[in-house]
């Protein structure tokens, strides 16, 4: 894994750290979960291993990828150095417009919630249409009015041709 | 086969049947490229049109929806990125990476080829020995089934790419994916967090929709078009030459067994067929790396296999009366209504039905071809020529509908947003997704299969007394630690020759 | 039954949509399936929901609501307007999960409308077992008791439980192994992996006439009208009644006449010989009850699976 070239060390290293530490995070966060549940599920099945052990291996696995991972990183790290000027966007997993859409999906489902599927998905349909056409530097209403027709027109099979029943 | 020929002969004599096959064979094209419309749903949906129909019409006209849409499947995989079933999620790995390339027309030529001729393959293979592979299938017992799924992650361990460590990581993430939900055998919930949507566990298919094809999208939109060809801006051309498509032969026909096979054994389903189809070309390829950035037999391998999986899911479902999923449930279900139970003594006793059956299929695969290679291909392709702003905010719109789709739960939606940004971060973190589809895939199986052979034989000795099983772990073993050994043993030799520098 | 798909509607879902108020009440009906399509709740659905349509003169949509064990669908009618333009399908296994699931739909929240048939259990035994009659099978598992291996649902499945009434009305222990679903059940009990197996009668009917497993009996108060040579559980000595059933309900809280609109078209429907021919010919046991007679049909089940269950240790909501 270690190349030569100490950008895209530090890089990797970066990449490692947080993977690691995602990993071993969540494998502590669940094994909460699944060791506090009640139930049946820590009983005693007999000859077979019963529902608890598969979760129990997986979330050892997990833990020890993790490790393996923080390890690794700080170890690459510690030899090309972490913070590389030129590469500092990588830091944070996501870019900005990626997060601002992801941002609108979400908040399409909310908005769902309370005027239904069609006017949701149509409200972010121009919504992402208009900072996807702001980025080709085009006409924003026109874009606005071409997302509203692809919303328009998607609802319209599913809803009428397949009878999804989006509401 | 003299019942077989006067059957394919009296439906090509009734052009209303072949009406009927051609009509199922467009409904199946355009249903199965939306994503999260599965071919179950298609023939679903057109069920109640076969209520007024002969049985071997209504055959005609289901077989032609349930080929098409499995091939079509295909279509949104290369196109879009977005997996909208289970049989064309590995497609999108190098469909798509083709496609970005500007060579999606080819793709779509190699996926269709693929698929016509898994298709036949399968086709041959339920025709000439359904009985052999049906009874060959019922000594596929547990214990069986968990080693082949054990060959099958064997396989995918080294048939993810990039950084092994991380590769595990993903795999991991993907196995306990597959845990949330009711125990399969328990009926214990696990990881459901007390709420009642996670109970039935987390599907495949909003999973699959979420860490490709929003995640790519996520990916799109920040490249800004005139630096990066994020998107194909052009189909290409269609035709990959004959001699590159003649390559892929022997890619194409063990993708074809295994689906036939695997299509064959009850419950096992497409997305254990594709699965183990690209994941043992990757493992016996001489360039493995190139798995995954757009070679054609990362895209021959799963399409070959899927849609062999069609004449392999009749299998059972005509000479046992078993569904081997649940599309064929649907096909039973039609053949209920009519009056016919389908099983050994309607095998046995009703030849020229089973001949009228086989030859449907036969018409559905031929006219799949004629639609999809005449007008299909450039159709399609054509959506490729929408402008960027329009082409991305329709994926997006499609990966939220077609999530939704496929239970009509709102709650897919939200898995499938989550499953986006998670698969977005994960590539940011140079964390390969294959292997997490992968294990929410297989991973169930075999815990299921596992368990439930220990029920049975309470002991575990039993997987190396029955042969079929005992062969499957030798060779995942092998598989498994064959390349450990290669590498160490080159390693080895390379520190001998370079002196000693530190890996 | 955990397929992996899929949802379906009718095409008549778009019609539907711009359907005008001809008869009943306003509207058209949105039927509500809690399984996946292709399955015994989905076929018959479609059947009773085509005649339905006709008889009301309203298009009906059959929409599959499937997932956490049939348990999205029942909330989802649950939830519905009770206005009596969403209902849909009823079995075992919805109330069988009152108890055993997290934030269950409790039998309360919904309204019965009719009664659709019962789905009994049978034991069948594999071709090579030794069992040719009940009574070789009930010995044999009283002398060595979890030796028998039975193949059925998941616990709380409706195959499952007919195995436990089985063992609970005859004092035996039997080793149930689950499988998710008929299907593969079947198949096991073919290939000859579990000895036994408690799924209704049309699953294993063919393979009995073609000689490769035996049913022993039938766990009904008569016999199965597509399988009128073999004996019931009763005529043979033991008391043993279980299996699934279907039923047609709504939310709770349907205007009465409206309910009584819905009931008796049901009951039409459901009596006629054109849809008895159609639902016999795919195996469906038909017995149309009106709501009151359904209701109390289902609080029957109900009193007898709950013992069941709370002696499998399966009860985590109890009553």
């Amino acid at each position: 894994m270690i190349r030569r070239d100490p950008a895209i060390a530090s890089r990797e290293a970066r990449r490692d750290l947080a993977a690691g530490a995602f990993s071993v995070g969540l494998a502590a966060c669940l094994a909460a979960v699944h060791f506090r549940q009640a139930g049946r599920l820590h009983d005693d099945y007999g000859a077979e291993p019963g529902p608890a052990l598969l979760p129990e291996i997986l979330l050892a696995a997990l833990a020890l990828i993790g490790l393996a991972l923080l390890l690794r990183g700080f170890w690459i790290g510690r030899i090309a150095g972490l913070a590389s000027r030129e590469q500092k966007e990588i830091g944070s997993a996501f870019g900005r417009a990626s997060l601002v859409v992801l941002g609108l999906l979400v908040a399409a489902m909310f908005l769902q919630s309370a005027t239904g599927f069609g006017i949701a998905a149509a409200t972010a349909s121009a919504l992402l249409a208009i900072l996807l056409a702001r980025q080709e530097l085009r006409s924003l209403p026109r874009a606005a009015i071409e997302g509203v027709l692809v919303a328009a027109i998607l609802y319209a099979l599913f809803r009428f041709i397949l009878g999804v029943p989006l509401t | 086969m003299s019942a077989l020929l006067d059957s394919l002969g009296l439906l090509l004599m009734d052009p209303w049947a072949l009406f009927l096959c051609l009509s199922g064979v467009v409904v199946g094209l355009i249903f199965g490229a939306l994503p999260g419309v599965s071919s179950t749903m298609s023939l679903a949906v057109m069920l109640p049109l076969t209520f007024g129909m002969s049985t071997g019409n209504a055959m005609m006209f289901m077989l032609g929806i349930f080929f098409s849409s499995v091939y079509a499947g295909s279509v949104s995989a290369i196109l879009l990125n977005i997996p909208g079933t289970p049989g064309a999620m590995v497609t999108v790995l190098d469909g798509n990476a083709m496609a970005r390339k500007g060579r999606a027309g080819e793709a779509m030529t190699y996926a269709l080829i693929a698929s016509l001729f898994g298709g036949v393959l399968g086709w041959i293979i339920l025709v000439t020995t359904a009985p052999v592979i049906a009874a060959y299938a019922l000594k596929f017992a547990s214990p069986e089934y968990a080693a082949v799924v054990f060959f099958g992650l064997a396989l995918v361990a080294y048939a993810s790419s990039g950084d092994t460590l991380r590769g595990l990581l993903a795999g991991a993430l993907g196995l306990l994916l597959g845990v949330v939900g009711r125990d399969a055998i328990t009926d214990v919930p696990r990881f459901t967090f007390g709420t009642a949507e996670l109970q039935g566990g987390l599907d495949i298919i909003p999973l699959a929709i979420g860490v490709f094809g929003i995640a790519e999208a996520l990916t799109a939109v920040e490249t800004i078009p005139k630096t990066a060809a994020a998107l194909p801006a052009r189909m290409g051309r269609l035709f990959p030459g004959r001699r590159a498509l003649l390559a892929e032969t022997p890619t194409a026909v063990r993708g074809s067994a295994i689906g036939a096979f695997v299509g064959a054994i009850p419950a096992a389903g497409s997305a254990v067929a594709v699965a183990l189809a690209y994941a043992l070309e990757k493992r016996i390829s001489r360039t493995p790396e190139a798995f995954g950035t757009g070679v054609p037999r990362g895209i021959v391998a799963p399409e070959s296999a899927n849609n062999a999986c069609v004449g392999g899911a009749l299998i059972p479902m005509m000479t046992l009366g078993i569904p081997g999923d649940s599309i064929t449930a649907v096909l039973i279900g039609v053949l209920l209504l009519h009056g016919l139970r389908p099983g050994p003594g309607l095998y046995e006793s009703q030849p020229e039905f089973v001949a009228t059956v086989y030859a449907a299929l036969l018409f559905a695969i031929v006219f799949t071809g004629l639609v999809a290679g005449t007008f299909g291909l450039r159709g399609f392709n054509r959506v490729l020529l929408l402008p960027r702003r329009i082409l991305l905010t329709g994926i997006l719109l499609l990966c939220l509908m077609g999530a939704f789709s496929v239970r009509n739960s709102i709650y897919d939606v939200w898995v499938a947003i989550a499953a986006g940004g998670a698969g977005y971060a994960m590539s940011r973190m140079g964390v390969p997704v294959l292997p997490l589809a992968f294990g929410v895939v297989l991973g169930p199986i075999l815990e299921e299969n596992l368990r439930r052979t220990l029920m049975i034989h309470k002991d575990w000795t039993v997987f190396l007394e029955r042969p079929i099983s005992l062969t499957l772990i030798l060779i995942s073993f092998a598989v498994l630690l064959g390349p450990l050994i290669w590498q160490a043993a080159r390693s080895f030799v390379q520190r001998g020759s370079e002196g000693g520098k530190p890996r | 039954m955990r397929l992996k798909s899929i949802a379906a509607a009718l095409a008549l879902a778009g019609a539907a949509t711009f359907a005008h108020a001809d008869s009943f009440p306003g509207g058209p009906i949105t039927w509500v399936v809690n399984w996946p399509a292709g399955g015994g709740q989905d076929t018959t659905s479609r059947l009773v929901a085509e005649m339905l349509s006709e008889k009301l003169g309203v298009a009906i949509a059959v929409k599959n609501y499937s997932g956490a064990g049939g348990l999205t669908g029942m909330r989802e009618l649950a939830s519905a307007d009770p206005d009596g333009h969403t209902i849909g399908m009823l079995g075992a296994s919805s109330i069988i999960q009152q108890y055993t699931t997290d934030e269950p739909v409790m039998l309360d929240e919904l309204a019965v409308l009719s009664f659709f048939g019962p789905d009994p259990g049978a034991l069948t035994v594999a071709g090579g077992t030794p069992y040719e009659s009940l009574d070789d099978y009930v010995m044999a598992a009283k002398e060595s008791p979890s030796e028998i291996i039975n193949g059925n649902d998941p616990p709380g499945g409706a195959s499952y439980i007919s195995a436990s009434i089985l063992e609970s009305s005859l004092g035996l222990e039997i080793n149930k192994v689950p499988y998710s679903g008929y299907a593969p059940t079947v198949t096991a009990l073919l290939g000859g992996e579990v000895e036994s197996a408690t799924v209704p009668v049309p699953q294993v009917l063919e393979h009995h006439a073609n000689g490769d497993v035996r049913i022993l009996g039938v766990m009904a108060g008569q016999r199965h009208f597509l399988a009128p040579d073999i004996p019931t559980f009763m005529e043979q000595g033991y008391d043993v009644v279980a299996g699934d059933f279907r039923a047609v309900v709504g939310p709770a809280g349907i205007p009465e006449d409206v309910a009584a609109i819905l009931s008796e078209a049901l009951v039409a429907v459901l009596s006629s010989p054109e849809f008895n021919a159609k639902a016999n010919a795919a195996g469906y046991m038909i017995e149309p009850l009106g709501a009151a007679e359904a209701k109390m049909r289902i609080m029957q089940f109900d009193e007898q699976v709950y013992p069941v269950l709370e002696q499998a240790g399966l009860v985590t909501n109890p009553r």
